[in-house]
């Protein structure tokens, strides 16, 4: 059984099974990290994550052959021998380094299969879908069940229960690191070596994540374009509103390093299948991205917003596709001026909301009294 | 003898047209008609069973009207009259379960009063009752109700076991509540689950239609 390649991808990114390899190791590592962290703070979270690590891999394969074998008429040998090139692994692990502590082991059966079966393999398969199978899967997982995305092991599912009355689990650990409303962030809290793995398995301390992260980079993998950008529109829109709250420098690095942002500029906002092709393109989806989880986070409270920001940018990256060139013109120069212009819009269009809230809030509370 | 031969005939000719309504072309889930009521509706069962018999009278009652005076309806303004017709049926049906069944008609909210848009009614009206016997439309307009309803019925279950992890109407609970997926009783769930049994029930119809081809060759 032969797999499609989508033949514009391939021409544009010719090492793509090299680096997917690459990329299977540099997970892994990850995992390892992660559940060393776990078994510092308890024994029975290091047991979980294991298991929701071993499932979210097992489950993808097992997606992955189901599929093939159903929608190819293929036997399960050879539908093992073609999945060993397309990897449903990375997906897996992906949405296993997402998914938060308290995630039961059937939610992360059925929010895999999900992944797959539906947004990997039902929209197109290998380097031709749209979305990013894993953001998909853990958005789902969210909104399927929101009681377990905000609270560690719960005594209503049974392998918590076991591990519950097995270890002893420290109850307050979970953190609101995502929720990067308050602007008075102050002290000297060590920005490198904080972790949120509880929350997210994958959100280690950014020492360990941003040299694999950069490593990428330099070996080529993927393109340095998109998390520079990124990274630098989040620095401009915080800088602005931190100037306009009074809020310290702290606020910014924060914005910039905590919780799900580095492992998902970094791991998955990269994704060549999902972001556009040209420089230029890439530009702009970064910014799209940037812009969108600013948004999200100051004006909402839901604490993926990054991931819904990866979401928007990959739904319109056919069209920057269509619409962008990395020819050298009149119209790039008024495009970049735009492009500036709207960082810059948003950033005041942000914080001109936020007050709006602010102000709505303290006329409830005076209302009240 | 006459009479019962009729009887006879008559029943032979509703199992036929029920069969290809519900199988052959289901509104739901074969041609696609009238999804914002199979969408809207659809978080309970019991909605879904009140939203299917709404439709069943509304639809045979307007196919009734529709095919006996459609000999003295002029063709430029049919449309019209249908719409007529129609709006006045659901307005009967509105005050009758506001009187009667005040629950379903606050469950059933804005989609109640827009069954007068359906798409599945006028378009029995325009296709089916307007050029067959009043007869004929009363059986079409049952059937296709049924067929209408069903797949409401199924679709409702499916998300409200889901959802809720059983079925509230009939107090049965399969799972615990706390480990179902809120996602199906929500809006977006909706569509996800229409898309997967839709998928579910293409797929079984193309496996079908080949294995009638093999035979046939």
């Amino acid at each position: 059984m032969t797999i499609r390649r989508n033949k514009d991808f391939t021409k544009t990114n010719p090492n793509y099974d090299q680096a997917m390899k690459v990329f299977w190791y540099i997970l892994l590592l990850i995992c390892i990290v992660s559940l060393f962290i776990n078994l510092t703070i308890s024994m029975a979270f290091f047991i979980k994550a294991l298991l929701i690590m071993i499932t979210a891999v097992i489950s993808s394969r097992e997606a992955e052959i189901l599929f093939f074998s159903h929608q190819k008429n293929a036997d399960r040998a050879s539908a093992k021998i073609a999945i060993s090139e397309t990897r449903p692994e990375i997906t897996g692990l992906l949405i296993a380094l997402l998914s938060p502590i308290g995630v039961p082991i059937f939610g992360v059966i059925i929010t895999v299969f999900f992944s797959v079966f539906i947004v990997r393999n039902a929209f197109g398969g290998l380097t031709f879908n749209i979305f990013n199978a894993a953001i998909v899967g853990r958005i789902f997982m969210a909104a399927a069940w929101p009681v377990y995305m905000t609270s560690t092991l719960l005594a209503s599912n049974l392998i918590d229960y076991i591990l519950t009355s097995a270890f002893n689990v420290p109850e307050d650990t979970l953190s609101n690191a995502y929720l990067l409303k308050d602007f008075d962030v102050s002290g000297s809290v060590n920005v490198l070596f904080t972790n949120d793995v509880t929350n997210m398995l994958g959100a280690i301390p950014i020492i360990i994540l941003l040299p694999l992260g950069i490593y990428l980079l330099v070996k080529k993998y993927c393109s340095y374009i998109i998390p520079l950008t990124t990274m630098i529109t989040i620095m401009v829109i915080s800088l602005i509103m931190s100037n306009f709250q009074g809020a310290s420098f702290t606020y910014v690095v924060y914005n910039m390093t905590l919780g799900a942002t580095v492992f998902a500029i970094f791991f998955l906002a990269v994704d060549p299948v999902t972001s556009p092709r040209g420089n230029y393109g890439k530009v702009i989806y970064g910014v799209l991205i940037a812009v969108v989880t600013m948004f999200i986070r100051i004006l909402s409270t839901s604490i993926v917003g990054i991931l819904f920001a990866i979401l928007f940018a990959n739904m319109l990256t056919p069209i920057i596709n269509k619409k962008s060139t990395d020819v050298w013109n009149k119209g790039k120069i008024i495009s970049i001026s735009i492009l500036i212009i709207f960082i810059l819009g948003s950033s005041y269009f942000i914080q001109h909301q936020y007050t709006l809230i602010l102000e709505s809030e303290s006329s409830e509370v005076s209302e009240n009294v | 003898m006459g009479f019962k031969r009729t009887l006879k005939r008559d029943k032979r000719k509703f199992n036929k047209m029920l069969k290809t309504a519900v199988i052959d072309e289901n509104p739901t889930f074969v041609t696609f008609l009238a999804l914002c009521p199979t969408l809207g509706v659809t978080n309970n069962v019991a909605n879904a069973i009140g939203m299917g018999i709404s439709v069943i009278f509304v639809l045979a009652m307007s196919n009734v009207l529709v095919s006996s005076i459609s000999r003295w309806v002029p063709d430029e303004i049919r449309i019209p009259v249908y719409i007529t017709i129609i709006a006045t049926l659901v307005t009967v049906l509105e005050m009758v379960m506001e009187t009667y069944m005040p629950n379903l008609y606050t469950s059933l909210g804005i989609f109640l009063p827009l069954i007068v848009v359906n798409c599945i009614i006028l378009g029995r009206a325009e296709s089916f009752a307007s050029q067959n016997k009043v007869k004929d439309s009363l059986f079409d307009g049952i059937t296709v109700g049924i067929a209408f309803s069903l797949s409401l019925i199924l679709l409702a279950t499916f998300r409200e076991i889901l959802g809720t992890g059983g079925i509230a109407m009939l107090n049965i609970q399969i799972f615990s509540s706390e480990n179902s997926m809120e996602l199906f009783v929500q809006s977006t769930g909706a569509f996800l689950a229409f898309g997967i049994l839709a998928w579910i029930i293409s797929d079984l119809r193309m496996k079908q239609a080949k294995k009638a081809k093999k035979r046939r060759a």
